[in-house]
């Protein structure tokens, strides 16, 4: 009897200390939830919720405990109390925000290489787009908003000069990211593609932590820590490189070498332009990574050398024009990241970089020499998914000097240029389909003694799951050109204001993207002389304004192994700037822009075809011959660029690309004697470009692991 | 009566040694793998929020997601099962770092990404995929998941460039002499063998 007594006793405890949790779990709109997990923390006591959305379970626990409930695709949501206070709860799950539900805020902006809404282009994209050549900038020219300038290179945005677009890696500024050329070949970028794995590109409206852009900007990630050693060799028709990454333990190291020179292919291949000596550059890379516990540091040092000489043509003189240059340039980046804890991170960046020219140009001797630093740290706190700041300081010196040797006597000038910003930006989601971004930059400026305060907003509404509104508005400065400053350093900064408003769909491997802006220029430089000179009266009264609109479409879906992406821009701008006599359209601004890039994957050859279609309306330029300025165009520049890439196997590949395969004879401009001929006309010479054709044909080989070259392509 | 008494005793006992918490519920959580992964997954989630100091749980909820997201699911919902699977195995791996188990999950996880999105992802993930392969083989030679993974998608490749997979197929056989010899061990992975008896059909 005794026992059974205590049997009695027992059941009676743990049928007194059982206390049983009941609720029911419901989505926002009410509908209830089937197969919520829901469980006390830390313990095995939990149910699954049945078609009702109820749940009821009994645990042994007592006092204060967390119900926790979990459902896919939602926030888990978290209730503490006394395990006695857990019955009938109601529970109204939030949907979760997730890189694919959730509206970006992407006026202005594309990126290459991630996931995101606002991805236009894949990482091989910039490899394999026929006519872009490798060159990390060359596919960027194929997207909206910009102005083809292949006799440039660089990137043109909106209306804008190149010098209106800056370039960062890991967040840093590159202050010479192009190799100097001249005689209308396309400079390219310095950095080898393969370095970067992310890469954002803005066309305006950009955020609060970039400044010193009016136009755009390009943000270059650089890759994490490699996993596999390999060496890779590559031959050329202009050149060869090799490169090799070695790694330990978390620690790895990429050295790479280049040597181009071009006078065998000038031999081969007809030039337009009387080359002396033809364009060399020796270039060396390395890249040290090291994870640490919570971080990710990472360092970069290029250094490369380049020299060429040519006889420019010129109208007025019928010997042309001795121009040699010789350039060096050294460039360091440093970066570290690291989670903080509790949602903040941290981030910081020093880029150095010197860079010496040495010039000729027919009896002158001008040296250039620029050393610049550029030091950065910005943080970031994650308060919720729905709430993100990031702060930010920077310091910019920039020391700029140039000697000018004329046979009988020789100046000197230079320019000493320092900046500090800070910046605060804050992301705010007031649900899942309306976004915000408020941002605003304060710049000191040195050489004026001024501080430019800049507003950056943006806005973002989901319209269906697929697609999207978003709108922008920002002020940039940007202080005006060395070239001017060293001779008048009080000259007040540029100015330009964005509107930006944008139309975003994206659904299953087609994406289409339209936006339209409007962009005002002031206080532009303006002087009174063919160039910038000693003698020149400047002011910054200039003025002006873009506006215009950009269309992209891209189709990876419709048809088998065809990947293509077509992109139009319509631009309307004028500008009263430089010595313009009055607002006019500069010559680096095209009314209309068209690329059509395609690539077409044949399974059977092992071959990757592109082929790339640019048209560019015709540029604007001033006959003397008739009056008013900028009062013709020029006929339109258009070119088709094919390249084949065949995977030899999977270490080796093949590569071949023609650019101008048809050989139009594209025109970019005119450049007109000084004195009229016995007609009482101006003779003209056309400004063309560089060669009909560029062919190239490399050779590219991967040694080590079991590495599948086809990752390359 | 005594006996009686020390009978019960016995019984609740053994019942407990038996089943632990921890084993209903990884056995639940098993069961509900057979019909439902997406069920599963949250239930080894669970797990893993108390048992701090073992990978297993925290490997099945990533194993969950992971095979999920294959098949005829919309590229959004399989790079959000992706996503939740990364995180899992972030897990498993700072508990146990090191583990082959883990890595064949990791470089099964990179493939999906490629197989979804390969000019995406194809570049920056491929290397990785071999690299993971080669340190797995390193630690454990004699794991048959790790020789399987790791010639399936030496395979792929090598079809892909028209080679001759034949080295790769007898690779599946070790793998196979491999799965032989496992011998059940608690929770330990088990997975495998029949993904490679279906591989080597293609090998025929």
């Amino acid at each position: 009897m005794k026992i059974l007594n205590y049997l009695i006793f027992f059941i009676s405890i743990s049928s007194i200390s059982q206390t049983s949790i009941t609720g029911t779990v419901v989505e926002p709109d009410g509908t209830p939830v089937l197969g919520a997990n829901v469980y006390l923390e830390g313990t095995y006591d939990g149910t699954t919720t049945n078609m009702d959305g109820v749940f009821n379970f009994t645990t042994t626990q007592t006092g204060a405990h967390t119900l926790v409930i979990t459902f896919i695709g939602y926030d888990e949501f978290r209730h503490n109390a006394s395990v006695s206070q857990m019955q009938e709860i109601k529970v109204r799950l939030r949907e979760s925000m997730n890189s694919l539900n959730t509206v970006v805020i992407s006026a202005g902006s594309f990126s290459a290489g991630d996931n995101s809404k606002t991805n236009a282009l894949k990482p091989l994209d910039i490899v394999t787009t026929a006519g872009a050549l490798g060159d990390v900038i060359g596919a960027f020219q194929t997207l909206p908003g910009t102005s083809a300038n292949p006799d440039d290179g660089r990137l043109f945005i909106r209306g804008g000069q190149a010098d209106e677009t800056q370039i960062f890696i890991d967040g840093s500024r590159v202050f010479q990211p192009f190799l100097p050329v001249t005689g209308n070949i396309a400079t390219r970028g310095r950095f080898s593609p393969f370095l970067f794995d992310g890469i954002s590109f803005s066309t305006g409206g950009y955020s609060a932590e970039f400044g010193n852009a009016l136009s755009g900007v390009l943000l270059l990630n650089s890759t994490d820590l490699p996993l596999e050693e390999r060496t890779d060799l590559s031959v050329m028709t202009v050149g060869a490189s090799a490169s090799r990454t070695e790694i330990w333990n978390n620690e790895s190291i990429t050295v790479n070498a280049s040597y181009f020179n071009l006078g065998p292919y000038n031999e081969l291949i007809p030039q337009n332009n009387q080359f002396e000596d033809p364009y060399q550059s020796l270039a060396g890379e390395a890249v040290y990574r090291k994870k640490t516990n919570k971080g990710l540091f990472k360092a970069y040092g290029a250094y490369s050398y380049s020299d060429f000489s040519l006889i420019q043509e010129d109208i007025n003189l019928p010997d042309g024009i001795f121009f040699g240059l010789n350039n060096n340039n050294l460039y360091g980046n440093l970066n570290y990241e690291v989670e903080l804890g509790n949602e903040w991170s941290l981030e910081s960046g020093a880029s150095l970089s010197h860079d010496r020219n040495q010039l000729k140009i027919s009896e002158t001797r001008i040296r250039t020499q620029q050393n610049a630093t550029h030091l950065k740290v910005k943080t970031n706190k994650r308060y919720s998914n729905y709430f993100n700041m990031s702060y930010g300081i920077e310091q910019f010196s920039i020391n700029t000097n140039q000697d000018v040797a004329l046979t009988n006597e020789s100046f000197k000038s230079g320019i000493t240029f320092s900046n500090t910003a800070a910046y605060a930006e804050s992301e705010i989601f007031a649900n899942k389909s309306l976004a915000f971004k408020i941002g605003v930059r304060a710049d000191y400026y040195d050489h004026l003694q001024k501080v430019n305060v800049s507003p950056r907003l943006s806005a973002a509404l989901s319209l269906t799951d697929h697609s999207q509104v978003s709108l922008a508005y920002g002020d940039f400065y940007q202080p005006q050109t060395d070239q001017a400053l060293q001779y008048e350093p009080r000259l007040d900064n540029q100015r330009a204001t964005h509107f930006i408003a944008n139309y975003l769909y994206k659904k299953n491997g087609r994406m289409l993207r339209i936006e339209a802006y409007r962009k005002n220029y002031n206080q532009l430089l303006r002087y009174d002389t063919s160039m910038p000179e000693i003698n020149s009266s400047f002011n910054t009264t200039g003025d002006g304004y873009a506006q215009g609109l950009d269309v992209f479409w891209r189709d990876d879906k419709s048809l088998k192994n065809l990947e293509y992406w077509v992109s139009y821009s319509y631009l309307d701008t004028e500008r009263q700037f430089r010595n313009f006599p009055e607002q006019a359209t500069p010559n680096f601004a095209t009314d209309h822009n068209l690329s059509i890039v395609t690539k077409y994957w044949v399974e059977d050859w092992k071959s990757q075809l592109g082929l790339t279609y640019n048209l560019a309306s015709g540029r604007p330029y001033t006959d003397p011959n008739s009056s008013g300025f900028q009062n013709s165009k020029a006929k339109s520049f258009q070119s088709l660029d094919m390249s084949w890439a065949y995977l030899i196997d999977d270490q080796k590949i093949l590569y071949l690309s023609v650019s101008n395969v048809l050989g139009r004879d594209n025109v970019f401009g005119y450049q007109y004697s000084n004195t009229q001929n016995s007609n009482a006309q101006f003779d003209r010479r056309t400004i063309g470009q560089a060669a009909d054709r560029f062919i190239f044909l490399g050779f590219f080989w991967t040694i080590g692991g079991n590495d599948n070259q086809l990752d390359n392509l | 009566m005594k006996t009686l008494y020390l009978l019960l005793v016995i019984c609740i006992s053994q019942q407990v040694i038996a089943q632990s918490p921890y084993e209903k519920a990884m056995n639940k959580a098993f069961t509900s793998m057979k019909t439902d992964l997406i069920e599963a997954a949250p239930q080894f989630e669970q797990i893993a929020r108390v048992e701090k100091e073992n990978w297993l749980p925290t490997y099945y909820a990533a194993f969950c997601y992971l095979n999920s997201s294959w098949g005829q699911n919309p590229k959004d919902q399989t790079a959000l099962y992706l996503k939740k699977a990364q995180e899992q195995i972030d897990n498993a791996l700072l508990i146990s770092p090191d583990n082959a188990e883990v890595m064949v999950l990791q470089a099964l996880l990179y493939t999906a990404y490629i197989t979804m999105d390969s000019s995406t992802y194809g570049m920056k993930l491929s290397p990785k995929v071999t690299a993971i392969y080669e340190k797995a083989m390193k630690l454990t030679p004699n794991n048959p998941r790790v020789v399987t993974s790791r010639a399936q998608w030496l395979i792929g490749s090598a079809k892909f460039f028209g080679k001759d997979i034949t080295p790769y197929c007898s690779q599946l056989d070790t793998a196979l002499e491999l799965f032989e010899k496992e011998t059940p061990d608690g929770y330990a992975p088990r997975w495998g063998k029949e993904g490679t008896i279906e591989q080597l059909k293609n090998c025929q």
